[in-house]
């Protein structure tokens, strides 16, 4: 594997000019996939409700009066107040999932990285855990959110302690001081799971750590977009040292990067990052891992092309999964994570079979 | 060296003492009781019992109850915490009497129970007999001389959604048998039919009140569906489960089926979720539902009720509690 990463170049120039139209093509495409899917999450759900209504509901709301009222208080909550927050959350934990992981992917340098590899989520997951047997009482008053946001940030604060060395961060350290925290969280939630004795508050926790975007909310929307737009931002103008970083230290100092520096601004990004969505939505499993390799297999490995392209991937396939897991068996709801590797795992292992994929995993 | 054969020693001994001590209580000393032995099918396997358990453990708190109404208190000799919610009448003090061997609403881990030495072990469900928990199983218990009785036919996950009322009944009835105390478990299943008897007349010919069951939540909202024992209870309470096209009993449900189901009137479970500590759950959990289901005439009245959920498994205190419900769904058929 660290042969392959080593071998691995930073911009393929040659190649830019000429994928160039094909990647306007691809974004244009996934853009339409993106808007598609949200037109689909917005127009079908539990309770069926017709598309004039459906969607005179949200022409209503943006101009007021624009159509004639034909649907009732119930179906404008439905629509309102649940369907489009909730296509919104799933395009921007979608989005911001699969971004963290190409990123996470380049800053360890191992194509195994997804969010949940730095036990961020882990210590989401236990605060989140925390409230739902304890009760808010648990944690000051903290709310589900709250508590698993708190939780994050403890992880990430650990992390930080336990991978550094003389002010430096190395990947080699922060995946496993990543990984044994994932395990000591998740072996705190399972103690204060067990704990709990009861099948009602074990069941809803499952739930919870298997992802559902049943929750969303209007009021949950800004933050979360926040920290991605500030963070697509940010690494779309950094994409060179992106670049650089996956090639190596060596060949990133040469670049003229300061490495470490680097390596700690995005730890800290990806981790608020991961925090905020899992706060939201729970641990939403494999969008993370599998979006960012298919938006290498389609677009190389410039991250200048592979942040927007990954964003896009990870938006319309959460949703698209979303979708799914409130079609198939409603009006009851399916975890996210059951969907994400029942539908992404089929199409990743075509993907991988599809192409030579060999150079494309490499991370770089 | 001599310490530890001393040790040794004084550990045959210790085991040498304990076998005659259940060899006795098991032994033809016992006096034989007329109607023994009896032979009762639980879960697909048949007990028989020579003589009257004496030592018996009870797990989650509605066998102990279903006990208590049957008079049996003092043949238990161990059960388990219970601070889900208020007690019912005059059982906290015949609680308070009882040793306690764990201190969750579940049986206590595998060695714990096993050392009781219990005669019969009755519980609501399976969860208890879970290897995979570190608890004794079922058949293990057996082995050791301590059958288990599973109150409401709850076997397996999918013989839960098969409850019935009645089912309540022939527990009671089962139980009688086993104790030898048939009389009283007949008076008390006439009485219990004498109650739902009343509820089912009084609500009669009034038009089902639509009820949502809920355990809260933001989304998907933990509901009950419409097979399995709290249904069972809105319809013997004058109601209609407005989820009962859902399939399942404890369940995970789509915000938009609750804002659109348009209930008449809430209940919503109550019980503190962790050991000893009591935590208002119930009022957040109705402000959620509430807030979901804001265009229903249960949201515009604040028609709620707080379900004990241990009255929400089979037992005896399953039974009352329909009553419970259907004052509070049908006021004007209680005013007589």
């Amino acid at each position: 594997m660290t042969s392959a990463l080593q071998r691995a170049r930073p911009v393929d120039t040659g190649g830019a000019h000429r994928r160039g139209g094909r990647f306007v093509l691809l974004v244009v495409i996934l853009a339409v996939a993106v808007v598609a899917s949200t037109w689909l999450a917005v127009s079908i759900g539990a309770v069926r409700i017709g598309l004039p209504q459906a969607w005179g509901i949200v022409a209503d709301r943006l101009v007021p009066g624009l159509v004639p009222r034909t649907w009732t208080p119930v179906q404008e909550q439905i629509v309102w107040e649940f369907r489009l927050p909730r296509a919104l959350l799933a395009l921007l934990v979608g989005a911001g999932l699969a971004v963290v992981g190409a990123v996470l992917q380049a800053l360890v340098r191992n194509p195994l990285a997804d969010p949940f590899l730095l036990g961020i989520s882990s210590g989401a997951s236990f605060g989140a855990v925390l409230v739902l047997i304890l009760g808010a009482g648990a944690l000051g008053g903290l709310s589900l959110s709250g508590a698993a946001f708190a939780g994050s940030l403890l992880a990430l604060g650990l992390v930080y302690v336990l991978a550094q060395r003389a002010g430096r961060i190395t990947p080699s350290r922060l995946v496993l001081a990543g990984v044994a925290l994932a395990y000591l969280f998740q072996a705190l939630y399972s103690f204060v799971l067990q704990q709990a004795q009861s099948g009602r508050a074990a069941q809803q926790v499952l739930f919870w750590l298997m992802g559902s975007l049943g929750g969303a909310r209007w009021h949950m929307l800004p933050l979360p977009a926040a920290v991605l737009a500030v963070g697509l931002v940010y690494l779309l103008l950094q994409h060179r040292q992106l670049n650089a970083l996956t090639a190596g230290e060596e060949s990133a100092v040469s670049l003229g990067v300061n490495v470490h520096r680097l390596r700690l601004t995005l730890f800290v990004l990806t981790s608020l990052l991961v925090g905020v969505l899992v706060a939201t939505s729970g641990a939403i499993a494999f969008v993370g891992l599998i979006v960012p390799h298919a938006a290498r297999l389609l677009v190389g490995a410039d991250h200048r092309r592979v942040l927007p392209v990954t964003a896009l991937l990870g938006a319309a396939f959460l949703q698209l999964v979303d979708v799914a897991a409130r079609v198939v068996n409603a009006p009851q709801e399916l975890a996210l994570s059951i969907v994400t590797a029942l539908f992404g795992v089929p199409f990743f292992l075509w993907l991988l079979r599809r192409r030579s994929v060999d150079r494309a995993v490499t991370v770089a | 060296m001599r310490k530890l054969l001393a040790l040794v020693a004084a550990l045959i001994l210790t085991a040498c003492g304990q076998t005659p001590a259940t060899t006795r209580q098991a032994g033809p000393a016992a006096a034989p009781q007329a109607g023994f032995p009896v032979t009762i099918t639980n879960c697909g396997r048949t007990l028989t019992f020579d003589r009257p358990p004496a030592k018996v453990v009870t797990g989650y708190h509605p066998s102990l109850e279903t006990l208590f109404a049957l008079g049996l208190q003092d043949r238990v000799a161990g059960r388990t915490n219970f601070s889900e919610s208020a007690f019912l009448p005059g059982q906290k003090e015949l609680y308070d009497r009882i040793p306690e061997i764990s201190p969750t609403i579940m049986l206590p881990q595998k060695e714990v129970m096993l050392a009781q030495g219990a005669d019969f072990v009755l519980d609501n469900a399976m969860a208890a007999f879970d290897a995979a928990g570190g608890y004794a199983t079922v058949a293990e218990l057996d082995a050791a001389g301590s059958p288990v009785y599973i109150l409401g036919g709850w076997c397996s996950p999918e013989e839960t959604l098969e409850y019935t009322l009645d089912d309540t009944l022939t527990d009671l009835r089962n139980l009688g048998k086993i104790f030898g105390v048939s009389d009283r478990a007949d008076r008390l299943v006439a009485d219990l039919r004498g109650r739902l008897d009343d509820v089912r007349e009084r609500v009669a010919g009034r038009p089902p009140v639509k009820v949502l069951a809920t355990d809260g939540g933001k989304g998907p909202v933990n509901a009950y569906g419409g097979a399995g024992i709290t249904n069972q209870m809105i319809t013997a309470a004058g109601g209609v489960n407005v989820l009962a096209g859902v399939k399942g009993d404890y369940t995970e449900v789509s915000v938009e089926q609750v804002s659109a189901a348009h209930p008449d009137a809430i209940l919503v479970s109550e019980y503190a979720t962790l050991r000893g500590e009591t935590m208002p759950t119930v009022r957040a959990k109705t402000a959620d539902t509430l807030a979901i289901a804001r265009n229903s005439p249960a949201a515009k009245d604040r028609r709620v009720l707080a379900v004990p959920v241990a009255a929400q498994h089979p037992g005896y205190r399953n039974l009352l509690a329909i009553e419970d419900i259907a004052r509070f769904l049908h006021p004007d058929a209680f005013t007589r």
